[in-house]
């Protein structure tokens, strides 16, 4: 049996950002009805932009971290107030589909930029590191667990106590019946975008120290996020936040075990179907009439 | 904190203190000792009449190529976590210079590159419309996980020798291709012996990526472990990289204290890796070495000094900044024609695939068509380059190719990458020809300048 001490440590600080980025997509997702699929694009953007300051050395340090997260709430907003009206009647699956182009268009453009060099940011916190087991914890990835944590605790008051997230509540059960009632639609929806982009770019400037500044690996960073908002049936904040945990902390434990490792990419999927099966089964055993 | 734009590196000479030169950790880069291969070779000098001349490509008349276009193509990998085009990129490079100084006795080459997605049926039609819609006469800077592999009969029964920068094991064992490098499978054999040399001891790990070969290519470090009485483990993981800390961990523990590592990744690949494997304190657990590809200033900028001198790069050709003349005329090239390319051993695969091929060209003698090309590039002995330790040929008469099969070992130091020891010849073993492969060098004097 191999020491997973040091592998489950990792996991929990791998599953945070997992978590943080499906809280995210689960905010937009109940406000909007959108399923960001370009949510790690932008994450991912918006650090090649704070990579390219950092190496130009025009801005001071803090500032380059913070173009990240501007970028991804600017980002965000923009795609939401010129796309979300246009798309507001639609389906929810070519609402996601329609974000699938943002991707491609980001996921082009980063590969022309900044496709043909490595790229690496090292936050000062990275810098701080303590053992935990045989493992060690760097002080970004406190701050990726912390985070996760505080966002989703956050969001949740805010949706139940401001009236924005009062709102956003009530558009998600009604975008319709919510604009009759001379709720201002369009701009609780812009507020969502926004605070999803910015939780983005957070997202995006951890993780590209976490897991490292890969264009194609930071963009579909986006999937481990996505199964963690499914088994949170995109509605929950806080099943969500512990599935990210708990893909981050399988995927990793897997990694100790040789014979199954190489199989380890597959955890967020495995999860997504075997928690949609158990509701699907949920469903089936519930009495009729008895649940809405 | 100001980093610089560009990422040209300047030589450094890393010195080590000198030790034994035995191959069983006679050194140890980690503590700074100086490697010392047990079987070296000569490199090139930097003389000989392909040496190109600065500011000139082929003919170098300096005046364009008007007359028929002479058709040649080429196909790369592009997919998430493995990008080769720049490799094609920089042959086509290459060709536009040749363009620029009078082409193929007036004759501009049209080079048509495609791209490919390891899809074999996609492949294999790339290759149909390029022999048989866009009649190309000859294959050249073609460098993909899976072509030798799907192509191989079809290029046989077309009657094509291909000019490649190999990555599958098909590249280097079948007569219709040769390729300039020597591949991931000798790159990372390479990587393991210097990682020997540098005392590794009880395990080689070996990782690549899942993709098709890649067990192929790790087989030949599993092998040359056993050899070494040591165990030999072969790791295929899925890229890009999602947990590198994880897979620091994976690795550190699979090796043991004080085995040795070799790792078989592109540069982007590779960087989230070694940047974790710094943040989990595991540099100096293990001996850390690697096949070619992050042979690149830019990955060695991004590196901090915790690195230097301990991640043994197998080099399949010299330092980008070596000052000889080929190397220079090959920058200058990037410079003006491929400036998004990047100076790396990609560029350095790119630039001799398209020297190899217009020396052939020229060399042709009456009307150019697909058999009178395809039988120069066959033809070719004795190719000089300083960008290689060995004189490079097509054939070796053993139905194997592997004409470049000595190289050096590079590492990062301070943001540069600098030779840490001279070019060795890569070990036969026997599950791989090179025995044989040297015989027949020796015997028709095939790569004596």
């Amino acid at each position: 049996m191999p020491d997973l001490k040091p592998f489950l440590v990792l996991g929990f600080a791998l599953g945070g950002v997992f978590a943080m980025s499906g809280v995210g997509l689960v905010v937009l997702y109940r406000a909007t009805g959108v399923l960001n699929l370009a949510y790690g694009a932008i994450g991912a953007t918006g650090a090649l932009i704070t990579w390219s300051l950092l190496d130009a050395g025009w801005v001071p340090d803090w500032i380059a971290y913070l173009a990240c997260i501007v970028f991804g709430g600017a980002a965000t907003l923009v795609y939401g107030v010129l796309f979300g009206p246009p798309f507001a009647a639609r389906d929810p699956l070519v609402k996601a589909t329609a974000t699938l182009g943002l991707l491609l268009i980001l996921l082009g453009t980063m590969q022309w930029v900044w496709g043909r060099d490595p790229h690496g940011i090292t936050l000062p916190t990275s810098r701080w590191n303590y053992a935990v087991f045989d493992a060690r914890v760097s002080g970004t990835q406190i701050i990726g667990v912390v985070f996760a944590i505080v966002v989703t605790t956050g969001t949740a008051v805010f949706l139940r106590v401001t009236k924005v997230g009062t709102a956003m509540r009530a558009l998600a059960d009604d975008r319709e019946i919510t604009a009759t009632l001379g709720v201002p639609v369009r701009r609780v929806e812009a507020a969502a975008w926004l605070g999803s982009g910015i939780v983005c770019g957070g997202a995006g400037l951890l993780l590209s120290n976490l897991v490292g500044l890969d264009i194609v690996g930071l963009t579909f960073l986006v999937i481990p996020a996505l199964a963690a908002a499914l088994i949170g049936r995109l509605q929950s904040l806080w099943v969500t936040l512990a599935a990210g945990f708990l893909i981050g902390i399988v995927q990793s434990g897997l990694t100790a075990f040789s014979e199954v490792a190489e199989y380890r990419t597959l955890t967020p999927f495995v999860l997504a179907i075997l928690a949609l099966l158990w509701f699907a089964i949920r469903r089936g055993q519930t009495p009729a009439g008895s649940s809405s | 904190m100001k980093r610089s734009l560009l990422g040209l590196i300047a030589v450094g000479g890393l010195l080590f203190a000198s030790c034994g030169s035995d191959d069983n950790g006679g050194g140890n880069a980690s503590t700074g000792q100086k490697l010392s291969p047990d079987e070296t070779v000569a490199p090139v000098s930097g003389h000989g009449n392909n040496i190109q001349k600065p500011g000139e490509c082929g003919e170098g008349t300096g005046k364009k190529a008007t007359g028929e276009p002479i058709k040649l193509g080429g196909m790369a990998t592009n997919i998430p976590g493995v990008d080769f085009t720049w490799i094609t990129k920089m042959t086509g490079a290459y060709f536009d210079c040749v363009n620029d100084n009078g082409g193929i006795h007036g004759r501009p080459i049209d080079y048509i590159a495609e791209e490919e997605q390891v899809d074999p049926q996609q492949v294999a039609s790339l290759a149909t419309k390029l022999v048989e819609k866009d009649k190309v006469l000859g294959l050249v800077g073609s460098t993909s996980l899976i072509e030798c592999s799907v192509n191989n009969d079809y290029y046989g029964k077309q009657g094509y020798h291909v000019i490649v920068a190999g990555v599958a094991q098909d590249c280097f064992t079948s007569p219709n291709f040769s390729a300039v490098n020597m591949g991931p499978y000798y790159s990372s054999l390479g990587g393991a012996q210097a990682a020997l040399r540098a005392g590794a001891k009880g395990k080689m790990v070996v990782v690549s990526p899942n993709q098709p070969g890649f067990d192929v290519i790790n087989s030949g470090v599993v092998e040359f472990a056993k050899e070494h009485d040591m165990k030999g483990v072969s790791i295929l993981e899925d890229v890009p990289i999602n947990d590198p800390a994880g897979l620091a961990q994976r690795l550190v523990a699979e090796a043991g204290d004080g085995g040795g590592v070799v790792l078989d990744f592109t540069g982007p690949t590779v960087l989230p890796l070694l940047q974790a494997i710094e943040q989990q304190g595991l540099i100096d657990s293990v001996v850390w070495a690697s096949s070619t590809p992050p042979n690149d200033p830019s990955l060695a900028k991004e590196l901090s000094k915790a690195w230097n001198g301990k991640f043994l790069i197998n080099a399949e050709f010299n330092v980008l900044d070596s000052g000889k003349p080929d190397q220079t005329h090959m920058n200058e090239v990037l410079k003006k024609y491929a400036p998004k390319v990047p100076l790396s051993s990609f560029a350095q695969m790119g630039y001799l695939n398209g020297r190899i091929a217009t020396d052939a060209l020229l060399s042709i003698d009456g009307p150019i068509t697909k058999e009178s090309v395809n039988d120069a590039f066959q033809k070719v002995t004795n190719f000089v380059s300083d960008i290689l330790c060995q004189p490079w040929y097509y054939a070796s008469g053993v139905g194997s190719n592997v004409s470049n099969n000595a190289d050096l070992t590079v590492a990062p130091k301070d943001g540069n990458m600098v030779q840490v020891e001279d070019c060795f010849k890569i070990t036969d073993l026997p599950g791989n020809p090179l025995d044989k492969i040297r015989a027949a060098e020796k015997e028709h004097g095939l790569n004596t300048g």
